[in-house]
C-alpha cells in the first residue's frame, strides 16, 4: 500500500527532554488510523508534526511523496486539515463564520466566500450535526459543541487527510459514535484520517489500524485485534487488562483491571521524600 | 482541487441550494450598511468640522466649498473669505484628523488582533514613544524651528528607530512568540518614556518645556495642505494593504495553530501587518504628536457593533477612527472657546469613560 502521509525516523526534543524518538508511521488512502497511548506518550506532538505545525528535530514527513517542509502552507492546507485539542476561541465569531474559515486555503486572496463555499460549509455543519448552531456565537458554546464545530470546519476544508487530536474527548457517547462513524465513512470514500484517541474500545471499533505509543516510541502497530494484547497494553499503559472479542459490536474490547506496580515507579516517591518540599514536588509530577 | 473526495459529492442531495443565499446576502448587507453608515457620518463630521469655528460658515456653503475643491460646482454662492477659512484653514486640519484617525483606528485593530489582546493599541510595540523621543529631542536641541519639516522628520525617524530596536531584540531571542514581542514592547515603551522624562527635566526654559508637553498631548493646530499631502500616500497605501489581510487576521484570531493549519503563512503575515501598522502610526503621529485612545477605543466599539470579522472590522475602524478624531478635534476647538484644548486631551476625556463602560459590560469586546 502506498502511503498518503508518512513519517520516517521522527524525533523531537525540547531542550534536553525527549518527546519522540525514531517514530515511523504511515497511513494509506482510505485508512482510519488511531494513535493510542498513555498521557505524555507523544501522540499530540506526533500529530502536530504530521500537520506541519512544529518541525521535528530529526526525520521527515511526506504527503503524497512530497516533503512537508518544502510545501507552501496553503498547499498543505488544501490536503491536510487539523483539529486541535484546544478549541477555545476568544473572539465571538459565529459558528457559520468559523466553519467558513475552513474554506480559506481554497480562496484567492481577494475573494470572499461564494455560494459554493457556503454550501460546503452548510453540508459540513449538517453532517457533523451543528447546523442548528449556525448563528450562535462560538464563545457561547459548550466544549463539546465547539469541538464539533471545529470538526465541521475541518471537513469544509475538503482535505484528503484529516488529523484529529482527541476529537471526541468532550463529547457525550451518542456524539462520539456519530463523529467517529462520520470520520470512518469519509475514509471509506477515500480520505485518510489519523486521530489521537483515548477510548480503546471506540478506537478498536472505528479504526482500521492502530499505533500504540509509550515514552515517545511506537510500541505496537497493526489492526486492533493484533495490537490489543495483554502484554502490549501492560507495556504501554502499565495496566493489567483483559482483552476479549465483543460480538455485540463485532470488535475487540479491553477492560482495564488494575494498575501494574512498576519497580521504577516505586522508586520515585522515595526519591521525592528526600527533597526539601516533598508536597509541592509530588503535586507537580 | 478537493482531491479524491469532495464534501459536496458525499451528501449533495441533503441541501436545497437556496438555503445559503440569505446567509450570503446578510453578510454583504452587513458590510455595505456598516461601511455606508460610517462613511456618511464621516462626511457629515468633515462638513461640521469645516464649518464650525470662530468665523461660522453655513453648512450649505461649506459643502459647496468642499465640493468645489473636488471639482464639482454646486451653484451655491460663497464669499472669498468663507472659501479661505474653509479651504485653507479648516479643511486641511480636518483632513489631517481624518487620515491620522484612520491610521490609528486601523493600526489599533491590527495590534489588538495580532496580540489577541484588547489592551493593545497602535503604540504597543513602541512606535508612538519612539516618535515622541524623536520629536522631544528635536525640540530640546532647538532644531524644531529651523525648518517646518524638522519635527515630523525627527518624530518619524524616532518611530522607525524604536520599532527597529524592538524587532531587533525580538529576532535575537530564541523564542519568537507574539507574547514575547508584547513584553519587549512594554519594556521598550517604559525605557523610552524614561528618556522623555529625562529630556524634559533637562529642558532649558519654560517655552521649550511647553513645546514638548504640547507635542506629547497631540494636536492638530495649524495643519496645512502640505501636512495632508505629506501623510496621505503612506497612510492610504498602508491601510489599503492591511485590508488585503482581513481573512488572514480572522484565522490568526483563532490561534497560531489554527491559522497555520489553514494555510496562513503565520510568521510572514504577522511581520507584514506589524510593519504596516507601525508605518501608518509613525506617519500619523509624526505630524500630530501622540494622540491616545483612538486606536484603543475605536476597534473595541466597532467589534461590538460589527462583530470580529476583520474583513469588515479593518475598513470600519479606518472610517470610525477618522470619525472619532474629527469629532474630538471639533470638541477641542469649541468646548472652551476662546481656549483650545489639545485634541489628545479630548480623546482621553471621551475615550477613558467609554473604555471603562465597555470593559464592564461587553463580553463581545475580545479576549478575557
Amino acid at each position: 500500500m502506498e502511503a498518503r502521509i508518512a513519517a520516517r525516523g521522527i524525533s523531537y526534543q525540547v531542550s534536553d527532554k525527549r518527546i519522540l524518538h525514531g517514530v515511523d508511521l504511515a497511513a494509506a488512502r482510505g485508512e482510519f488510523v488511531g494513535l493510542l497511548g498513555p498521557n505524555g506518550a507523544g501522540k499530540s506532538t506526533l500529530l502536530r508534526i504530521l500537520a506541519g505545525l512544529i518541525k521535528p528535530s530529526m526525520g521527515t514527513v511526506t504527503i503524497d511523496g512530497d516533503d512537508l517542509r518544502a510545501m507552501r502552507p496553503v498547499d498543505v492546507a488544501r490536503k491536510v486539515a487539523y483539529v486541535p485539542q484546544d478549541t477555545h476561541v476568544a473572539f465571538d465569531f459565529s459558528v457559520w463564520e468559523i466553519v467558513l474559515m475552513g474554506r480559506h486555503p481554497h480562496l484567492p486572496r481577494f475573494a470572499v466566500e461564494g455560494k459554493r463555499d457556503h454550501e460546503i460549509a452548510a453540508l459540513a455543519m449538517e453532517q457533523v450535526g451543528v447546523r442548528h448552531l449556525g448563528d450562535r456565537s462560538i464563545t457561547s458554546l459548550s466544549g463539546g459543541e465547539r469541538q464539533m464545530v471545529f470538526i465541521a470546519k475541518a471537513l469544509a476544508q475538503e482535505p484528503q487527510i484529516l488529523l484529529l487530536d482527541e476529537p471526541v474527548s468532550a463529547l457525550d457517547i451518542r456524539h462520539q459514535l456519530h463523529v467517529l462513524s462520520l470520520v470512518r465513512s469519509y475514509t471509506e470514500k477515500g480520505a485518510t484520517a489519523i486521530a489521537v484517541l483515548h477510548d480503546l474500545n471506540l478506537a478498536a471499533r472505528f479504526c482500521h489500524r492502530l499505533y500504540l505509543m509509550a515514552d515517545g516510541e511506537v510500541t505496537a502497530q497493526g489492526p486492533p485485534d493484533a495490537v490489543y494484547t495483554e502484554e502490549a497494553l501492560a507495556r504501554s499503559y502499565r495496566v493489567r487488562a483483559a482483552v476479549r472479542y465483543d460480538p455485540l459490536v463485532d470488535s475487540t474490547t479491553v477492560t482495564a483491571l488494575g494498575a501494574l506496580e512498576e519497580p521504577d515507579e516505586r522508586a520515585e516517591p522515595e526519591r521525592l521524600q528526600t527533597t526539601s518540599e516533598p508536597h509541592e514536588s509530588t503535586r507537580t509530577t | 482541487m478537493a482531491g479524491d473526495f469532495a464534501l459536496t459529492q458525499t451528501a449533495a442531495k441533503s441541501l436545497p441550494q437556496s438555503e445559503v443565499e440569505p446567509q450570503i446576502r446578510a453578510f454583504h448587507r452587513r458590510i455595505a450598511s456598516v461601511l455606508a453608515i460610517l462613511a456618511g457620518l464621516l462626511f457629515v463630521a468633515v462638513i461640521l468640522g469645516s464649518s464650525i469655528g470662530p468665523v461660522p460658515v453655513p453648512f450649505d456653503k461649506t459643502v459647496a466649498i468642499v465640493l468645489q475643491r473636488l471639482g464639482l460646482d454646486t451653484g451655491i454662492a460663497f464669499t472669498a473669505r468663507e472659501a479661505l477659512v474653509v479651504d485653507q484653514v479648516r479643511l486641511p486640519r480636518v483632513l489631517t484628523a481624518v487620515l491620522v484617525g484612520a491610521a490609528l483606528g486601523t493600526a489599533g485593530t491590527i495590534m489588538q488582533g495580532l496580540f489577541r489582546n484588547p489592551l493593545a493599541d497602535p503604540g504597543v510595540i513602541g512606535v508612538s514613544s519612539g516618535a515622541a523621543v524623536g520629536a522631544v529631542t528635536c525640540i530640546a536641541l532647538g532644531w524644531s524651528t529651523a525648518h517646518r519639516w524638522m519635527l515630523p522628520a525627527f518624530a518619524f525617524a524616532g518611530a522607525m528607530a524604536s520599532i527597529t530596536l524592538v524587532f531587533g531584540i525580538w529576532a535575537s531571542g530564541r523564542l519568537r512568540s507574539i507574547s514575547t514581542l508584547l513584553l519587549i514592547g512594554i519594556g521598550v515603551n517604559s525605557l523610552l518614556s524614561a528618556v522623555i522624562s529625562a529630556i524634559m527635566a533637562l529642558a532649558k526654559n519654560e517655552q521649550e518645556l511647553r513645546g514638548i508637553v504640547f507635542w506629547l498631548q497631540g494636536g492638530l493646530d495649524a495643519r496645512t495642505w502640505e501636512h495632508v499631502s505629506l501623510i496621505a500616500l503612506p497612510i492610504v497605501l498602508g491601510i489599503a494593504l492591511a485590508l488585503v489581510y482581513g481573512r488572514d487576521m480572522n484565522m490568526l484570531l483563532l490561534g497560531e495553530e489554527h491559522a497555520k493549519s489553514a494555510g496562513v503563512h503565520v510568521g510572514r503575515t504577522r511581520l507584514v501587518l506589524l510593519l504596516l501598522a507601525s508605518l501608518i502610526t509613525g506617519t500619523g503621529v509624526a505630524v500630530t504628536g501622540v494622540i491616545g485612545f483612538v486606536g484603543l477605543i475605536v476597534p473595541h466599539l466597532l467589534r461590538l457593533i460589527a462583530g470580529p470579522d476583520h474583513r469588515l472590522l479593518l475598513p470600519a475602524s479606518a472610517l470610525g477612527g477618522a470619525l472619532f478624531l474629527v469629532l474630538a478635534d471639533l470638541v477641542s476647538r469649541v468646548a472652551f472657546q476662546p481656549h483650545n484644548l489639545q485634541v489628545g486631551v479630548v480623546t482621553a476625556f471621551v475615550g477613558a469613560p467609554l473604555f471603562l463602560f465597555m470593559a464592564l459590560r461587553s463580553s463581545r469586546a475580545g479576549v478575557h
